[in-house]
């Protein structure tokens, strides 16, 4: 049994009885054991192997174990179990477990995934090293000298190291796309409202998505068929559809090369994979041509200015009152009390904190958070217009390769300019995958194809084209 | 100058705004009416309860404020122990009216009171606080409150006294009772806040208000203390004051200014809701009349505006007067209704009890039109059934013989003019009366009645 | 340009407590710097675009108990 072996070839096996699911657990669990220094996991399910065999007796009654069957899974630490702890790697979180499970873990574990365990992530998904969590960072199984990317970096890494054969990561502006691109497999933000982000903890609530990573397309479109669609605890995925099978075809298609997303300063070694990319999608038949997005130039702006806004309310219910960790209350007063327990917010959440709470505050409103909103308006009208003519845009999903740990952390404003090329598809809702395309030092590097809204399933059939021709 | 701000409890809804916790939580032991998403726990969405919508946007309708054409939904963050997310969604009209309900007006009395907006929101949870005089109490939190939907209705400084804010609240209840939105009579349903300035001075807020006297008595200790400081030529100070129920004063309250800045932004898990033309009038066609409408409407029938308007604002009454009136008797069951039913149950609560039905006002009304009984006769017999109910038509009968006497004896004292004066002077004389009767009715009217009701004509 | 007393007061309103000055104050100070990009983006005429639904896809009113109350107060420090 390869660990290696994409997820619908392990159901398959499971279903079928040559392997069964408790081999396949215990194997992985071996491999999380393995890879321990790479600090993927934040935790493990004590429950996984008892999972994996009540999957093998559903196998042996001939009732259907699911699509899924057997398949190890990691979630991002931000996503609620009930299994395990949900810390979002902070210590404010410290050891909470939640009451209720996230409908996307629900849903893969109704089609016979076994979650394997909990992922490391930048501190409530805010980063792109996985460097800013409170459990240490995560290493690149590529080279464990660079970071894996962020801030889903632990799912990317758990499916890179063969410690899950799929990972439900989360995308505020990039945060699965570009730990994929970093650890070179595929992953995929799904049209805004087309997966229930009920049990996400909310970052930026109203761009980010629950999306998938895999090492190849075909077990990203398995996943998306689990846990697509709408769900009556979400209200924002009223519109959704569940993604179906998917024909890759790119022939006869017309593709935007968005030429703010691949400028001269574009690092060449990321310049030579994406050139190589739009070449291989040229010898497929499709028609690529240069487009322009005026508003990208502004898109880091806009994307930082409404998720520090965001992230600011949505952090403010951690306040050690109803759930938490052990802080004396004694001599406190109730607004010093919650000063004290917040201080365990790591430096990067506290600065995104106090920045959100510059942009919406009485003089600034009108300044940062409504243009921020109209540059998101505008964005996503300018991509819609690219929509009448192109099915498909095309970028590297990062501008740069992998870089060492350590080596990024000082300047945030730098940092956020690595987001340049992905926040568009979340401010503009659309959905955007990251697909391994090739290496530069040796180190991996991913492009990135964006469709327009609820066109999922035909932009992973363009995303496995993709992935054929440039292996 | 007086403006309210009143927040009033969708109680008439099963679940609260954005989760299925029951919207009533009344009576029920802390934190038991609580799930994850109204304990704002990591991860939870709201989910914004259909009929809520609807009922706000009726309450909206019903003082002619017109919906927004899409409902926005808002967060106004501060921190607070009863705030489960230390954020409350709310609405917030920063891109144009995205409210329940937009700018509107209502006629109290004689006035034209300017509604400025009504919004939609949650309800807090609430507080309590447990411990010593030395100031180091606990608070202690229940969240069963928490979510539960709120009306918001902010009206414009047009009040000129607090008898007129106290008739707003009343009309208020009234019309919410009657949408089926609200009971404003549960403790705690309908509160409000009020502005007061005077003479163009300062505006000072009033919050804590518990109970509708209590409005009237804060706005009136307000009032006078502003005026006291204007002729002791002192400024009156913009501020936040907490109406003190033990002492009946108004007190500064502790809040600092910089705290106020709720950074409101909108609520993106809450995508904006589209009130088309079909689903306004659907709201429209489904509100009940609304008191004012319906008084205007009664006036038209002849009935004195004062009766209209005691009959309009009680829902069980009108229903009574709907069902028995025949146009013709309106005026009459009106009055029936408002003074002789309303004065022999004289609370909501012993005329939800009552027997008196509908059928029992139409026999009444005929009888008293037809001539077969007096109006004291009618009260009596009314008396009888909204106590004990029972058949109109018997009793009507029954009194009706004597009903007949009566219309006798006054014709003879009609008749006998110098007879009955005489009577009245010299009281032995009265049998000359009774005998006149006796003689008209053939013999068949009881002597000792006969003697009670010309006694009773003669005015004794 | 943001003031470092403004910094520390926005800091106190989100209950951070700050210790360190290049940590927050100057970083944070860069980025409300960086988000003055916004300024020349053009965008004052745009109308914003939002997600929107119908009455119809709102939540229905019914009841649904969740067993997860404790029967007792929740206790928070006293209120200054």
């Amino acid at each position: 049994m390869d660990l290696e072996a994409p997820a619908h070839e392990i159901a398959r096996l499971v279903s079928a009885g040559s392997v069964s699911a408790e081999e396949v657990i215990e194997r992985t669990l071996e491999r999380m054991r393995d890879t321990e220094r790479l600090n993927i996991f934040i935790s493990t399910n004590p429950d996984a192997v008892s999972e994996a065999r009540r999957i093998d007796g559903m196998v042996r009654d001939g009732s259907d174990p699911g699509r899924l069957a057997g398949v190890p899974v990691s979630i991002k630490d931000n996503i609620c179990t009930r299994a395990m702890p949900t810390t979002c790697a902070s210590r404010m979180l410290e050891g909470y477990v939640s009451p209720y499970e996230a409908t996307v873990v629900e849903r893969l574990r109704r089609e016979g995934a076994i979650i394997v365990g909990k992922t490391n992530l930048d501190e409530f998904a805010m980063g792109l090293t996985t460097e800013f969590s409170a459990y240490g960072p995560t290493l690149n199984p590529r080279d464990p000298r660079y970071v894996p990317g962020g801030s889903s970096g632990g799912s990317a890494a758990s499916v890179a190291a063969g410690a899950a054969a799929i990972s439900l990561g989360s995308d505020t502006g990039g945060s699965v796309r570009n730990p994929a691109s970093f650890c070179g497999v595929a992953g995929f933000k799904p049209t805004y409202g087309m997966v229930s982000r009920y049990g996400l903890v909310s970052y930026a609530n109203s761009i980010e998505q629950v999306g998938p990573l895999a090492r190849t397309i075909p077990d990203i479109v398995l996943a998306m068929q689990a846990i697509s669609g709408p769900d009556p605890r979400d209200g924002t995925t009223a519109g959704a559809r569940p993604v179906s099978d998917t024909e890759d075809i790119v022939d006869g298609k017309r593709i935007g090369i968005v030429r703010q997303m691949a400028p001269d300063s574009l690092h060449p070694g990321v310049r030579t994979v994406f050139e190589r990319a739009v070449s291989g999608l040229e010898s497929l038949g499709a028609a690529c041509e240069e487009v322009s997005l005026e508003m990208v130039d502004y898109s880091v702006a806009a994307y930082y200015t409404i998720t520090s806004t965001e992230a600011g309310s949505n952090l403010a219910r951690y306040d050690n009152i109803r759930y938490g960790y052990g802080l004396e209350r004694e001599g406190y007063e109730f607004h010093r009390y919650v000063a004290a327990s917040r201080d365990r917010f790591g430096p990067e959440v506290k600065r995104r904190i106090i920045a959100g709470g510059f942009v919406p505050s009485a003089g600034y409103a009108g300044r940062y958070f409504l243009k921020a909103l109209k540059v998101k308006s505008r964005l996503t009208r300018e991509v819609n217009r690219l929509f009448g003519t192109y099915d498909y845009l095309v970028s590297p999903t990062v501008p740069v390769p992998p870089f060492r740990l350590g080596e990024m952390l000082d300047d945030p404003v730098e940092l956020f300019q690595l987001d340049i090329n992905t926040v568009a598809a979340n401010l503009a809702g659309k959905p955007a995958v990251s697909v391994p395309c090739g290496t530069c030092d040796g180190l991996p590097v991913g492009v990135q194809l964006i469709a327009d809204s609820f066109r999922d399933g035909p932009l992973l059939g363009a995303a496995r084209a993709l992935e054929g021709v440039v292996q | 100058m007086i403006g309210l701000e009143i927040h009033c409890q969708l109680t008439g809804l099963n679940s609260k705004l954005f989760c299925p916790c029951r919207a009533d939580y009344r009576g029920m032991r802390p934190n038991t009416n609580v799930c994850p998403v109204c304990m704002g726990l990591p991860g939870t969405l709201p989910l914004l309860n259909a009929a809520a919508v609807r009922s706000a946007a009726a309450i909206a309708m019903s003082l002619n404020c017109t919906p927004g054409e899409r409902l926005a939904f808002f967060r106004k963050n501060y921190f607070y122990p009863d705030l489960p997310k230390n954020f409350q969604i709310t609405q917030y009209d920063a891109y144009g009216n995205t409210s329940v309900g937009g700018r509107g007006v209502v006629r109290l009395g004689d006035r034209d009171i300017r509604i400025t907006r009504v919004q939609l929101e949650e309800d807090p949870g609430r507080l309590s606080y447990e411990g010593g005089a030395d100031g180091r109490a606990t608070t202690l939190v229940d969240y069963n409150r928490a979510g539960v939907a709120l009306v918001e209705i902010v009206t414009e400084p047009d009040f000129e006294d607090p008898r007129q804010a106290r008739d707003f609240m009343n009309m208020l209840a009234d019309t919410v009772e009657s949408l089926g939105a609200a009971d404003p009579h549960l403790d705690g349903a309908m509160r409000a806040d009020g502005n007061v300035s005077v003479r163009g001075g300062n505006k000072v807020e009033i919050k804590n208000i518990n109970s509708f006297h209590d409005l009237e008595k804060a706005l009136h200790f307000e009032i006078t203390r502003q005026n006291s400081l204007c002729d002791a030529g002192r400024a009156v100070v913009q501020e936040t004051r907490h109406w003190d129920e033990r002492r009946r004063i108004t007190i500064p309250s502790r809040t600092k200014e910089a705290e106020l800045d709720y950074r409101y932004f909108l609520e993106g898990d809450i995508p904006w809701v589209v009130m088309d033309n079909d689903t306004v009038r659907h709201i429209r066609e489904a509100m009940p009349e609304s008191v004012m409408s319906r008084r205007d409407r009664y006036i038209r029938y002849g009935i004195a505006p004062q009766v209209a308007a005691v009959l309009a604002a009680d829902a069980l009454c009108c229903r009574l007067f709907e069902e028995s009136h025949t146009g013709r008797t309106a005026r009459l069951i009106a009055n029936l209704i408002t003074t002789d039913f309303m004065g022999v149950m004289d609370t909501r609560e012993k005329r939800a009890a009552s027997r008196l039905r509908a059928g029992h006002l139409s026999a009444l009304a005929g009888a008293i039109d037809g001539g077969g009984i007096t109006r004291s006769q009618a009260r009596t017999i009314l008396a009888g059934l909204a106590r004990d109910g029972g058949d109109a038509e018997a009793l009507i009968r029954e009194a009706g013989t004597s009903g007949d006497l009566a219309g006798v004896v006054a014709q003879v004292i009609q008749e006998e003019p110098e007879a009955a004066e005489r009577a009245r002077t010299n009281p032995p004389t009265i049998n000359h009366l009774v005998g006149m009767v006796m003689r008209k009715t053939r013999g068949s009217a009881d002597p000792q009645e006969t003697l009670r009701l010309i006694r009773e004509a003669l005015g004794e | 340009m943001v003031t470092k007393e403004e910094i520390t007061d926005m800091a106190a309103m989100m209950r951070i407590t700050i210790d360190d000055r290049t940590e927050y104050v100057d970083k944070v100070q860069r980025m409300l710097d960086y988000f003055g990009v916004l300024d020349s983006a053009g965008v004052d005429d745009e109308d914003i675009l939002v997600q929107e639904m119908t009455p119809a896809e709102l939540r229905a009113d019914e009841h649904r108990r969740h067993q997860m109350g404790t029967g007792g107060h929740i206790r928070a420090p006293r209120l200054g």
